[in-house]
């Protein structure tokens, strides 16, 4: 009885010291880390906005129209006289909102057309594969603002649209790996064990397509992030509520740099760059920390 | 590799490539449609004359069954015919396609040459200098770049350039009013008018280029023929523009086409932020107008551009890399 719980017990051991080393790698990388503090601060304002936030984001007439920044207004006010660091601070909520669930959604989604389309040999696997290529003629951003146009905008509606559409390049780099993990021995053994596609799917491919799967996930956000506050920009999303894109689609629409605002767009876009690139550090420091394969491709000039 | 497996892998590929067609035909056709709403007032504006309703209800075949709308639809779509624009009544909606069209190719070729040109030297170089401070340098900027939103570029590029020392003009194609004496000054008055926004589209694509070509030679550099032009004799310069550069361009040319769809979508902001008269301006005012006819229209040509290009960027692989046309 004990051979069996004593194999699992270390099986499990193993994992952990495996997670752990993973997470020690990932936080002695420079990219990871600066990544994680970057994220870390957004995440902090964006759950403390309430706490850290000078004035009442939606509070009309805290400082006079359009006033440059000054002690009272570090970042000036909009041409309604809200604070726009206050509303700064309350803006992140929805852009990491939406980029982190349309993120994992559309991560979720490549998975589970992934993996069959790379384990699937002859018509099946080249039926999906043929479905992820139809998927990636259609230009996704295009597509996004056509949907948003006849959907309409509520968050919920923007984070589908993005989920919907942002799934088929994680899907293709996916099937390419589960390609290459299929070609191992211990798939084609428990293959001739019998075992159903979906479990080995399951318990064979997915564990090893796992870290690609985590890395593309990060990096995708990248790409839902940006996309959200594109699509806020353009009018397109729930201008009801405060979000980077939408300040700076109404900064635009009031001609906010023709009249010399310019702190009202400055600080929306840092924070979308900030995230951007917060995810950017941290996916890419997983990648390397995670298929560590390309860190060793070394040669130079000399 | 053999002729006959060169020929089936075209074959394959052209499949595909009709095959995506008939998508893009399926999809537009299938939107309107499908969304929540009244379908007919998607077709029929508000404004327009009874005799015109008429004349449009009849043309998409809107209370006929599904199937012969798909029909009338296949043979109005191939044939240039996407109805009337509901914000510029009565003008048809091919018309302004027509006219906008060439200026967002051209806003494209533009950007798509400028980052090509600058961002796949900038990748050998950082792909040269491994793990150096040069590479390392260039590789957070380029990451630096992917993270910051195109429309807000636009916008910061405008402000400084346009306004605060107004060395470029932040709106329109070319100067209005004026009569170009021929075909070069309009080319100049063009270039002049678009050097924002090819700057700022160009931005984030020229840093995507540049990983690109550093990961394509740095999958190439430990290949065992580099080794060996390295033993005999030749000099690092030379291994490197005609050993290792030449194998590193088709991995960047297939992902050069799947890029192309984020064109379409930069060319709707850009050319929003800057007033730039193309189909991305287009498409965007259509949507504010909930002009449903253009929407529809321009949502199909960007598509069938984007795919255009794919299409394009693949032959020019298919032609440079010898090695294509044996498994897939």
């Amino acid at each position: 009885m004990s051979t069996i719980s004593e194999a699992r017990r270390q099986a499990v051991s193993r994992r952990l010291s495996r997670i752990a080393a993973v997470g020690r790698d990932f936080l002695t990388n420079r990219k990871g880390l600066a990544g994680t503090l970057l994220l870390g601060t957004i995440v902090f304002i964006s759950v403390g906005a309430p706490l850290i936030a000078p004035y009442d984001p939606t509070n009309y007439g805290v400082g006079g129209a359009l006033e440059p920044p000054s002690v009272a207004h570090p970042f000036g006010t909009d041409d309604l006289g809200r604070d726009v660091l206050s509303r700064f601070l309350y803006g992140g909520r929805i852009s990491l909102l939406v980029g982190v669930v349309s993120g994992v959604v559309a991560t979720l989604v490549a998975t589970l057309i992934g993996i069959p389309a790379g384990y699937y040999r002859g018509k099946i696997g080249r039926w999906i594969t043929t479905g992820i290529d139809m998927s990636l003629v259609f230009p996704p951003f295009v597509l996004v603002v056509v949907f948003a146009a006849y959907a309409g905008s509520s968050v919920l509606n923007i984070i589908l649209i993005l989920s919907l559409l942002s799934w088929p390049i994680p899907a293709r780099t996916i099937k390419a790996k589960t390609l290459s993990v299929r070609e191992n021995d211990f798939v084609e053994s428990t293959m001739a064990l019998g075992a159903s596609d979906t479990t080995i799917m399951k318990d064979e491919i997915l564990p090893n397509v796992l870290p690609i799967v985590f890395a593309n996930g990060i990096l995708q956000m990248v790409y839902t992030v940006l996309m959200e506050a594109a699509v806020g920009f353009l009018g397109l999303g729930d201008t009801s509520r405060i979000s980077w894109g939408t300040m700076l689609y109404f900064a635009q629409k009031q001609a906010a740099l023709s009249s010399g605002a310019w702190w009202w767009m400055i600080l929306p876009g840092l924070g979308i760059v900030a995230a951007a690139f917060g995810f950017i550090l941290v996916g890419s420091a997983l990648d390397e920390v995670l298929n560590p394969r390309l860190q060793r491709r070394t040669w130079g000039g000399d | 590799m053999s002729t006959s497996s060169k020929k089936a892998y075209i074959a394959t590929r052209v499949r595909n490539y009709l095959l995506a067609f008939a998508a893009i035909l399926v999809v537009n056709f299938a939107i309107p449609r499908l969304m929540p709403g009244d379908p007919t007032t998607r077709f029929v504006g508000p404004g327009f004359t009874e005799e015109a309703q008429q004349e449009l209800l009849r043309e998409f075949g809107l209370t006929r069954p599904i199937w012969e709308q798909f029909g009338l639809y296949l043979v109005n779509t191939l044939t240039g015919d996407f109805g009337i624009s509901f914000s510029r009544y009565p003008t048809p909606v091919m018309e302004l396609v027509v006219d906008r069209l060439p200026r967002t190719l051209y806003l494209m070729g533009a950007s798509v040459t400028v980052s090509v040109l600058i961002g796949i030297p900038l990748g050998a170089f950082a792909a040269w200098n491994f793990s150096k401070r040069e590479d390392l340098l260039l590789t957070q900027v380029s990451l630096f770049f992917r993270s910051i939103p195109t429309f807000w570029l636009g916008i910061l590029l405008a402000f400084v350039f346009g306004y605060v020392i107004p060395l470029f003009p932040i709106s329109g194609a070319v100067t209005a009013g004026v009569t170009h004496s021929g075909p070069i000054d309009y080319f100049l008055d063009l270039s002049y008018h678009t050097f924002l926004p090819v700057v700022t589209m160009a931005a984030y694509f020229l840093a995507g280029y540049t990983f690109l070509m550093r990961g394509s030679l740095l999958d190439i550099l430990p290949e065992n023929y580099i080794t060996i032009a390295e033993t005999k004799g030749l000099t690092d310069r030379q291994v490197l523009f005609n050993h290792a550069v030449p194998p590193a361009f088709p991995p960047v040319l297939t992902q050069l086409g799947f890029q192309i769809g984020r064109l379409a979508g930069g060319a709707v902001l850009v050319e929003t932020v800057f007033s730039y008269p193309g189909m991305g301006k287009l498409m965007f005012d259509a949507v504010l107008a909930r002009d449903y006819p253009t929407i529809q229209a321009t949502f199909f040509f960007l598509a069938v551009m984007v795919l255009g290009a794919m299409f394009l960027a693949e032959i020019l692989y298919t032609v440079i890399d010898p090695r294509i046309g044996g498994s897939e």
